[in-house]
């Protein structure tokens, strides 16, 4: 049964109808187990699609339109003391960044006290044994625990913020650019941790993130977005051989592949389209160096291929074209 | 402890320097106290420079140079000895004090105390239900009006209603007249009921400062990552609001609490004039019309020192709340 189903999810930010809308009919589905990958720029809406996924958006953003289904349950309409009871036993979340995460004034032992006694009655003893095995499987040492967030450097308080995810055993954790404040070798170390974690506990993760190389190594299936919409959604591995859109083989020039001898990096030129007043046609064609004709004119549908998709008129004639070849 | 340390050296540091300048500014004033008491007996006839001279003697105005007087100065505040009031002669500046301070402690005291805990929870309420009808836009709304009329106004308006047009309340004075302070309930009640309305009026003026900024921080620590993960971790909407945000939110306003508690002392100069209360502030009001130095030096001296003791009371407060400072400062 697929674990989480969103359905032409649209998010505004300011009054409905009138407001900028940071998300524009995204759907997609997440089996249980499954690691999708979300990569945009600043911008794209990445992160206000976590956010309303999980059902934390905070005024002025606010779902338009469409529907989430967790486990056949409709997250957006669900009764307040559902919602609550739902919220970290079934779907949690890593927020960029735990320096803000955590609150300053508690130590990180009353931080997985809260989380758990808020769900379940539990002995303090076997807290306290249980805060100790989650920080082991972030590779914390346990004493720790008596220490306060601010005690802690960058590194160790993301890691303490994925144990606290664990700590009730999820279906889903959102992990919203989880390792984006950090340094590269900190976050090298965090996300060969996090797969460690992922294969050892099965949870599904949506992991929303600006690095494509990043999601690239982690993820089993990643989608593009941008300007508020997915406009490829591949399994991961044949994104990096094979990209469809013309934003993604973009994306993919931005970073430098070691294996090769050329270690070429282009940008992508131009800026990302203003949401206040979206054009008719499709929203990267501006910054396209494929773009055709109707691509001003008419905007591309996100074509379902099967897992995988495009929204993208030159990739869908290209597809077309290859099968046909095929 | 060495955090402590350095709070108590700044602390003698601090009182060293104010005494030091409440010693000097009437010395480096124009006019002399036994000249102003002169010029009071102008319209009677010419005084003789003998006169002038046995006042001098009487008031204890030294003539002696500034450094001799400066450590004279010293041993007396270590005495609590601030010589005789001019205007209340024979009466020591000590005796005044003792008789005044109770009054205010007890006025401005209680005032202060209830307009923080009220204007602190209220602040929470609307920041917590930020939009509602009732428990935000009207609350807040009001306390903005209260918080910026002119205080002394408001102070008139009642008086004149309340006090002078419905009786409901006296017009002036701390306790009925034929009364001398003791513990009796006759007393107590007189005292209580003398209160209400320069109690009323510090409350309605003074709340409102604490509810918006106490609103303002909640709000700030509401947009806080750590309140959406309490959130989204499943915590009930109590603790998210007083363990997760209030208890972030108060941190800053701990300090300006601890702040009035130590200007309290200072009494409230508007209210105890305007319904004639027998506090602090109004005997500093008196001492400053009749240029009676030893009365104010003693009057602020006491100020001053509250404010620094607070100062350092709301330094070790911190310590205890926010575990940030406890660690910085080792």
């Amino acid at each position: 049964m697929t674990l989480l189903q969103v359905e032409q999810l649209t998010v505004a930010y300011g009054s409905a109808g009138k407001g900028v809308k940071a998300v524009r009919g995204v759907s997609f589905q997440l089996e249980p187990g499954e690691f999708l990958g979300i990569v945009g720029e600043s911008g794209s809406g990445k992160s206000t699609l976590g956010y309303a996924v999980s059902n934390l958006l905070r005024p002025p953003g606010q779902v338009v339109g469409g529907r989430v289904l967790f486990d056949g349950k409709d997250l957006l309409n669900l009764p307040k003391r559902a919602l609550k009871q739902l919220r970290w036993a079934e779907l949690s979340i890593v927020m960029q960044s735990g320096m803000n995460a955590l609150n300053p004034v508690l130590t990180i032992k009353r931080h997985f006290e809260d989380t758990i006694l808020s769900h379940a009655t539990m002995p303090s003893r076997d807290i306290e044994a249980r805060i100790r095995e989650l920080l082991g499987m972030v590779e914390i040492d346990p004493a720790f625990m008596h220490r306060f967030p601010h005690e802690l450097s960058g590194g160790m308080k993301q890691r303490v913020s994925i144990a606290l995810a664990l700590a009730l055993g999820p279906k889903l954790i959102i992990f919203d650019e989880p390792t984006t404040a950090l340094d590269v070798v900190v976050q090298r170390s965090i996300v060969q941790n996090l797969k460690a974690l992922q294969r050892q506990h099965g949870f599904a993760a949506l992991f929303i993130s600006h690095d494509l190389g990043t999601v690239l190594e982690i993820a089993n299936r990643v989608a593009v977005m941008y300007a508020g919409e997915f406009v490829e959604v591949q399994d991961a591995k044949k994104l990096l051989q094979q990209p469809m859109h013309p934003y993604t083989q973009a994306l993919l020039k931005c970073f430098p592949d070691p294996q090769t001898e050329r270690l070429e990096i282009t940008g992508i030129p131009g800026t990302p389209p203003d949401l206040k007043s979206p054009s008719p046609g499709c929203p990267f064609e501006p910054r396209c160096t494929q773009s055709m004709p109707n691509c001003r004119t008419v905007k591309p549908t996100f074509v379902d291929l099967g897992g995988t998709g495009v929204a993208c008129h030159v990739a869908v004639i290209g597809a077309a074209g290859g099968t046909a070849h095929e | 402890m060495r955090h402590f340390l350095r709070r108590l050296i700044i602390l003698l540091l601090t009182l060293w320097t104010t005494v030091t300048i409440n010693f000097l500014i009437p010395r480096l004033m124009p006019g002399n106290p036994a000249e102003a008491m002169l010029a009071k007996f102008h319209g009677k006839g010419p005084m003789s420079p003998q006169a002038l001279h046995s006042i001098e003697v009487m008031l204890g105005i030294s003539s002696e140079g500034l450094l001799k007087q400066y450590s004279q100065y010293w041993v007396n505040v270590f005495h609590f000895n601030f010589g005789v009031s001019y205007t209340y002669f024979p009466y020591s500046v000590r005796h005044m004090i003792a008789q005044t301070l109770p009054w205010t402690l007890v006025l401005v005291g209680v005032t202060t105390v209830i307009s923080f805990v009220v204007g602190t929870l209220l602040g929470i309420l609307s920041a917590w239900r930020q939009g509602k009808i009732f428990s935000d836009m009207a609350i807040t709304s009001l306390f903005t009006f209260t918080s910026s009329f002119p205080y002394f106004w408001f102070a008139l308006l009642c008086a004149f209603f309340l006090s002078y047009v419905l009786n409901w309340f006296p017009l002036s004075g701390g306790n009925a007249g034929n009364m001398t302070p003791s513990l009796n309930f006759n007393f107590l009640a007189s005292a209580a009921y003398h209160s209400i309305l320069p109690a009323l009026t510090i409350l309605v003026s003074s709340i409102g400062g604490w509810q918006l900024g106490m609103r303002n921080n909640m709000l700030t620590a509401l947009s806080e990552d750590y309140v959406t993960l309490a959130k989204a971790r499943g915590l009930s909407e109590m603790r998210i609001a007083l363990t997760y945000a209030a208890r972030n939110a108060i941190l800053p306003n701990m300090t300006g609490f601890a702040m009035s508690l130590g200007f309290i002392v200072g009494g409230s100069v508007l209210t105890e004039l305007v319904f004639g209360y027998p506090g602090m502030g109004n005997l500093l009001y008196v001492a400053v019309q009749n240029e009676d130095f030893p009365l104010m030096q003693g009057i602020f001296l006491i100020i001053v020192i509250c404010v620094v003791v607070a100062n350092l009371a709301a330094d070790i407060v911190n310590v205890f709340i926010d575990p940030r400072v406890r660690r910085a400062g080792e």
